[in-house]
């Protein structure tokens, strides 16, 4: 299993478009992989437990994957989340 | 027009005018559809997961196809709100919870998935964060949708008579039902929640459908299936009516409909008055899609074209591109008539849920972070629009109009932005119109005092009547209780538009009216006696305008103004230009 600590980045949070670009990017692995923060634990391939966590700027996140694709995985998560899920520096 | 005052009748704000008559269709939002929970064998597991995943196709095809006409009609950047309905529809997550509660509980799929996806409200609805609870709504938006498929093996849209004319009641609204309702023959909109200003007011009054907003307990009156009449001019809902009030609406529909043909009739009429002086008539737009309404009524351009809309309906702030393409499709639109972009607009009434909380829940917000206040803190957010409205000016003939300036630094500062923006294009090799006019809205007192510091730095100015009036007088006109205190035709409020007309003319800039008070009948005397170069209405204004126009002298006004000028009171003047017929 890898896991790893990212910082939410964007302004806004972890909101609908990003949460949605971060499960889009999760589907494409086939590890299991879950986001934690704090005491919740949630599966990284649904918008919903990403909602769930409400992670707002400023946020950490544990990005958790275990599986035969997990350290790719784990690599495209954190490069989303420090590009700002694509949605530039100023969001 | 009418003077009835029907006991059936229920009101509400003007949020988009028009009169309809038709049939209620009344959506009890925040119903739970019931759902019976009936036991299950091991055996059909699968059964009753092939039948959700039947459901939420037929509800992902619905989505796809209101995605497919808001793209159509508003462009690809509206979508997002229904990537993020779909991603929720989609969620795996839901799917394996409600596998594992059937198989630990063996009940129906129905009772399942509402069991799973009501865990995820509940654990949103207790959080701080407003915006994560305005998610709540979406997700219960796709929980019943899915159960209805479920249940009924229907969508939203196959559960209503769409045959006949009807009025869409509801507790709220969100732009993507107006877009995919208003294609399926909906001509009206109830909401109970709402005010004037937010962004479904916004798009109802672009799509020209009558729409009154914050009818309380509108829910509790109306039945789906009963005749209504919506006027929404007078924020009036009048339920089952007496056959004399249906009649005498569908005269008066008659008879506007038949003055709007009339109107894109004679749409390349001129706005010139019987002594041959001729305003700028521009149109106020919202939405690029309302260009083909402004060519219809025939325009000298777009006076006013605000930009808010994109940044309240989006849940990030929009790219350059975004800005870019939308702006773009209005000045190649216009055919190298004069399109004036204003700048952000927002705070005040238009908050965007992009801000943060303390901003977006401010005390007293049209006192606060607002308009070009924003633009200069968030100077990224200010060179992106900028770029894209320049950008867009090397597809026709665009101008920038800067709203709420108080002090000369803010002005001399944004010209600086403006300045700097067009050296980085320069470097870029980016075209634009390199003699683009930039002009300054004048909507507050200290603009109207201090003008002749103002109208020597940039080309042309455009008064905001109505933010004038509420500053002049300090008065908010959301207020009900000081409604009278807002009145245009007060000395004040003339003479400061007569003086800020007369620095522009000193300074040989032109100076235009964009507020409601420019569509005013009774006010054309005033600007055409102060010789306002233009004048700025919503579309469907147009054709009466310039027909008030046509009947109008210009020295005939000059006297009445002289006599208005000497006037005191309020009531004087209106009762004055109420006695004038047109303005000869």
């Amino acid at each position: 299993m890898v896991s790893i600590q990212v910082t939410i980045l964007n302004k806004q949070g972890l909101h609908a478009r990003p949460a949605t670009a971060m499960v889009n990017t999760a589907a494409k692995f086939k590890s299991e992989i879950f986001i934690c923060r704090d005491e919740k634990k949630v599966n990284g391939k649904s918008i919903l437990g990403l909602l769930v966590l409400a992670a707002e700027c400023g946020a950490v996140l544990t990005i958790e994957a275990q599986g035969s694709d997990e350290n790719e995985a784990v690599d495209a998560l954190v490069g989303l989340v420090t590009d700002h899920f694509g949605m530039g520096k100023s969001s | 027009m009418t003077k009835h005052e029907e006991i059936n009748s229920i009101s509400g704000l003007n949020a988009s005018k028009g009169i309809v008559i038709g049939t209620a269709y009344v959506r009890k939002l925040y119903q739970e559809t019931i759902v019976t929970r009936t036991m299950i064998s091991i055996g059909k597991i699968e059964e009753e997961m092939a039948k959700l995943r039947k459901a939420q196709d037929m509800v992902a095809e619905e989505l796809e196809l209101v995605r497919k006409k808001i793209e159509k009609n508003l462009g690809v950047s509206y979508s997002d709100i229904i990537s993020a309905q779909l991603a929720i529809l989609k969620d795996q997550e839901v799917f394996r919870e409600v596998q594992a509660y059937i198989e630990e509980h063996h009940v129906n799929v129905a009772f399942a998935y509402k069991v799973v996806v009501n865990q995820y409200v509940e654990l949103l609805e207790d959080h701080n964060s407003e915006y994560f609870k305005e998610r709540v709504s979406d997700i219960r938006d796709i929980k019943q949708r899915v159960l209805l498929a479920l249940i009924s093996k229907q969508t939203i849209l196959s559960t209503f008579t769409i045959d006949k004319p009807t009025i869409f009641v509801s507790q709220d609204l969100n732009p993507a039902d107006i877009m995919m309702l208003v294609s399926e023959n909906v001509i009206g909109f109830v909401t109970e929640f709402g005010g004037k200003t937010s962004h479904v007011a916004i798009l109802a009054r672009a799509m020209k459908v009558p729409m009154i907003t914050g009818a309380k307990e509108a829910l509790q009156h109306i039945e789906s299936g009963q005749t209504c009449i919506l006027d929404a001019d007078h924020g009036k809902l009048f339920v089952q009516p007496s056959q004399e009030l249906l009649d005498e609406y569908a005269r008066e529909i008659n008879k506007l409909d038949k003055r709007d043909k009339v109107f894109v009739a004679a749409h390349d009429k001129k706005a010139v008055t019987k002594d041959g002086y001729t305003f700028k008539l521009g149109a106020n737009i919202s939405l690029p899609f309302e260009v083909a309404d402004v060519k219809k009524y025939g325009s000298d351009g777009i006076g006013l074209y605000r930009t808010e809309y994109l940044y309240l309906m989006k849940q990030h702030l929009p790219e350059e591109e975004e800005l870019f393409n939308e702006y773009r499709q209005v000045t190649e639109g216009m055919q190298n008539k004069e399109v004036v972009i204003r700048t952000i607009d927002l705070g005040g009434d238009k908050m965007s849920a992009l801000w943060d909380e303390d901003i977006r829940f401010e005390s007293n917000p049209f006192m606060g972070y607002r308009a070009i206040r924003i633009c200069l803190d968030k100077p990224a957010v200010f060179i992106t629009q900028l770029r894209a409205i320049l950008r867009s000016s090397a597809f026709g003939k665009a101008s920038i109009l800067i709203p709420m300036i108080t002090h000369i630094e803010q002005l001399t500062e944004s010209l600086t932005f403006i300045e700097n923006v067009k050296l980085t294009l320069d470097k870029e090799k980016i075209s634009y119109d390199k003699s683009i006019k930039i002009g300054m809205m004048i909507e507050t007192p200290s603009a109207v005092i201090n003008i002749e510091n103002f109208v020597d730095k940039i080309d042309f100015i455009s008064i905001g009547t109505n933010d004038l009036t509420q500053y002049a007088l300090a008065v908010d006109r959301g207020n009900a209780r000081v409604t009278d205190v807002y009145n245009h035709y007060d000395p004040a409020i003339i003479k400061m538009i007569k003086k800020v007309v007369e620095a522009a003319h000193l300074a040989g800039i032109p100076a235009y009216v964009c507020g409601e008070m420019a569509s005013e009948s009774r006010a054309l005397v005033l600007f055409t006696a102060m010789k306002v170069d233009g004048l700025s209405v919503a579309p469907s204004y147009i054709g009466a305008v310039k027909d008030q126009i046509n009947a109008c002298k210009q020295k005939d006004a000059e006297q009445h103004l002289l006599k208005i000028l000497k006037m005191t009171t309020r009531n004087e003047i209106v009762n004055y230009l109420d006695n004038l017929s047109g303005c000869s």
